[in-house]
């Protein structure tokens, strides 16, 4: 679309004669002290909390500290950009990010400014970052699934829209993999997807955002990202602002999900603005209020009752254990605010069990509820078979003589082991998953060599979508009944005469 | 900066052992012992060094609050300073104390910057506005400052009004941005 000068003109005149001749009031204050992303200032009485500050040089800070004399501010941007004496303003406004639909597609910073160099963002509304998570009354329980694309999550550890599910594991095992995958598999969904980068390398986030590209998956999704070379204000910043963004669309009565990689760094930040603050130290060091700070971040995900819209904002915070300990002291926290637990294993993971996770330790709480009837009926005792046959396993390991019931209880396990392995960036729909686990549960894997269980999934696989394409869609809507699975045999049988 | 925070907790404490009838009295000797520090520049510096013995140096300390109206609460602060080594923060001490004073007299102190030297009846009209802006009686501290084009820029130690050309024209530059 082109302007004429004349427009531009006309524009400039209507702008110049409406604009009124003004006298600014605002409360002040003085830097006292600058330095490590942390101002104090001296005046500004009537401060709130969480109030933006701007300074002399465009820098934004906010007012985290209410002392008897004077104020801890966080600095947002170049701390060296402020002197001591400089003079610091209220702006009588909670610290806002913009948030609407213009933000799919883009990267934005931990104050939703674009660093993708595609040009500004038209925000359709400011939100505040640090909202208050809904009540009761405006909730309702979680009720639909929402698929990961990853068999072994969407059988054993089904997660619903509006839930809370850690991924939790050592480094290297997986995590941001998953919740990638669960991005991608939103592809042609109505849930619109929010990545948050905490405390990562920039490279890690160009990467993330090359593959979500490369799968389509950026035109739903926002990245906010604030990395390791950004201040602890940023990064301490930065999960509020996409929780922000995802709320935005909870509240139109749509669908989102956010994934927070990972809350580990995000504490680190914490603590370091905190014991800056000179906030008394606890446990780790960590300051008293590192659970509020999670709890109040993870409690904004909800699905909405019916009459706000119906909407939900699922949440997929990321924890990094050291040496497998889930006991410290934020894993154990998250573990107790969230909804149920992915843990992924780093012996399984090296062992070639990928995603490595560990069916016994994870579970999910509410998400059962919201698990498609068509699966439910299906998956039946897959946990307890393979627990089983871990227990089993160790046994096995003495060498002593093994009777039938065991073995077969062994042999059943390894192919169920074998199924539930899917490549990174390859989410499967959920009436395949289906059917490869009911080929699995009802033993016509038994005779099949391992090293061909991949083999004939992918038969499987190819044999559904050349041939029951319209069967797949059916077998989806409802509990699939005896003649539904009478008709599932018979493929089973079709395709395992081919092996 | 930081002298400011600790000068406002003494401040506050000093305060707090006044009755309002004194304020006034407190006023004057402030005037006063400024302009004593003013004139000796060294005086502070003197005071505060660990050069000299502790006892002479309240001792000098002693002397200067000798003719002041509230001469025992000064004594007794000038040597709380000295034993503590804080007599550095005597400037802003002062500063202190008399914002706390006009405060609780429902006044305060305003900068006031003016483009260029404005009638009576101008000086007038603006401070009245001020004074609707702050609540307070004010006390005017004119500047000129040819830089801020026309209008006003008021400044209090926790307030600022701006209503001059140059902030205007910045927010109209601003606003014309296409």
């Amino acid at each position: 679309m082109k302007i004429q000068p004349d427009e531009i003109s006309s524009i400039l005149k209507t702008k110049i004669n409406d604009f009124k001749f003004e006298i600014d009031v605002s409360e002040t204050g003085k830097v006292v002290q600058v330095g490590d992303g942390i101002a104090r200032i001296y005046g500004l009485d009537n401060v709130m909390a969480g109030e933006m500050i701007s300074f002399p040089s465009g820098v934004i800070g906010m007012a985290l500290n209410l002392e008897e004399d004077n104020i801890g501010c966080i600095i947002f941007g170049e701390t060296h950009k402020i002197q001591e004496g400089d003079i610091a303003k209220r702006t009588e406004k909670i610290l806002q990010v913009p948030v609407g639909d213009k933000m799919l597609g883009r990267v934005v910073n931990a104050l939703g400014h674009p660093i993708d160099g595609k040009g500004d963002i038209e925000a359709d509304e400011n939100f505040a970052v640090e909202r208050k998570a809904l009540g009761i009354i405006q909730r309702q329980p979680v009720i639909e699934p929402l698929q990961t694309g990853l068999k072994s999550i969407d059988s054993m550890i089904p997660i619903g829209r509006g839930q809370r599910e850690l991924i939790i594991g050592d480094r290297q095992t997986g995590k941001t993999a998953i919740a990638i995958d669960t991005i991608i598999n939103q592809k042609g969904s109505d849930v619109n997807c929010v990545y948050v980068a905490i405390g990562q390398k920039k490279s890690s986030v160009a990467k993330i955002v090359k593959t979500l590209e490369e799968h389509d998956a950026m035109e739903y999704t926002t990245i906010v990202a604030a990395t390791a070379s950004e201040s602890a204000s940023l990064q301490y910043i930065a999960p509020y602002t996409g929780c922000s963004i995802g709320e935005y669309f909870r509240d139109k009565g749509e669908h989102s999900l956010i994934i927070y990689d990972d809350l580990s760094k995000h504490a680190v930040a914490y603590r370091e603005l905190s014991l800056l603050l000179r906030r008394p130290p606890g446990r780790e060091a960590y300051p008293g209020d590192v659970f509020y700070l999670h709890s109040r971040l993870l409690e904004r995900a909800s699905k909405l009752n019916d009459d706000l819209g119906g909407g939900s904002l699922t949440a997929l915070p990321i924890i990094e254990t050291q040496a497998d300990d889930i006991t410290a002291y934020i894993p154990t926290n998250v573990i107790s605010i969230t909804d149920g637990q992915i843990y992924l294993g780093s012996r399984l993971f090296n062992s070639g069990i990928r995603p490595a996770i560990n069916a016994g330790l994870s579970v999910s709480r509410v998400g059962g509820n919201a698990q498609i009837k068509a699966m439910k009926s299906v998956v039946g005792k897959l946990r307890l078979n393979l627990a089983q046959y871990n227990e089993l396993k160790a046994f096995a390991k003495f060498g002593s003589d093994l009777d039938k019931t065991t073995q077969d209880q062994l042999r059943r396990g390894e192919r169920l082991v074998e199924i539930l392995k899917q490549d990174q960036y390859s989410p499967l729909p959920v009436a395949k998953q289906i059917f490869i686990i009911f080929m699995a549960n009802e033993g016509f894997l038994d005779e099949v060599e391992i090293e061909n269980v991949l083999k004939v999934e992918e038969e499987l696989f190819n044999t559904l979508d050349t041939e029951y394409k319209e069967f797949m869609e059916s077998m989806v809507k409802d509990k699939i009944n005896d003649e539904m699975k009478e008709a599932m045999r018979e493929i089973c049988k079709k395709v395992m005469k081919k092996f | 900066m930081k002298n400011k925070l600790l000068a406002k907790r003494y401040a506050k404490a000093l305060i707090s052992n006044l009755d309002e009838s004194e304020y006034e009295d407190v006023l004057n000797d402030i005037k006063l012992l400024f302009q004593i520090f003013k004139v000796n520049v060294n005086l502070i510096d003197t005071i505060d060094s660990t050069i000299y013995p502790l006892k002479k140096r309240i001792a000098l300390s002693s002397l200067i609050t000798e003719n002041l109206n509230k001469s025992k609460i000064w004594k007794n602060l000038f040597t709380l300073l000295v034993n503590k080594k804080r007599f550095f923060i005597i400037f802003e001490l002062f500063t202190e104390i008399e914002y706390f004073i006009l405060d609780e007299q429902n006044k305060v102190k305003v900068n006031l910057k003016i483009a260029h030297k404005q009638s009576k009846d101008t000086l007038q009209e603006i401070s009245k506005t001020i004074k609707n802006i702050i609540q307070k009686e004010i006390i005017l501290n004119i500047q000129i400052s040819p830089e801020i084009i026309g209008g006003f820029v008021a400044k209090t130690q926790t307030l600022a009004i701006d209503g001059s050309v140059k902030n205007n024209l910045v927010k109209l530059m601003n606003i014309t941005k296409i």
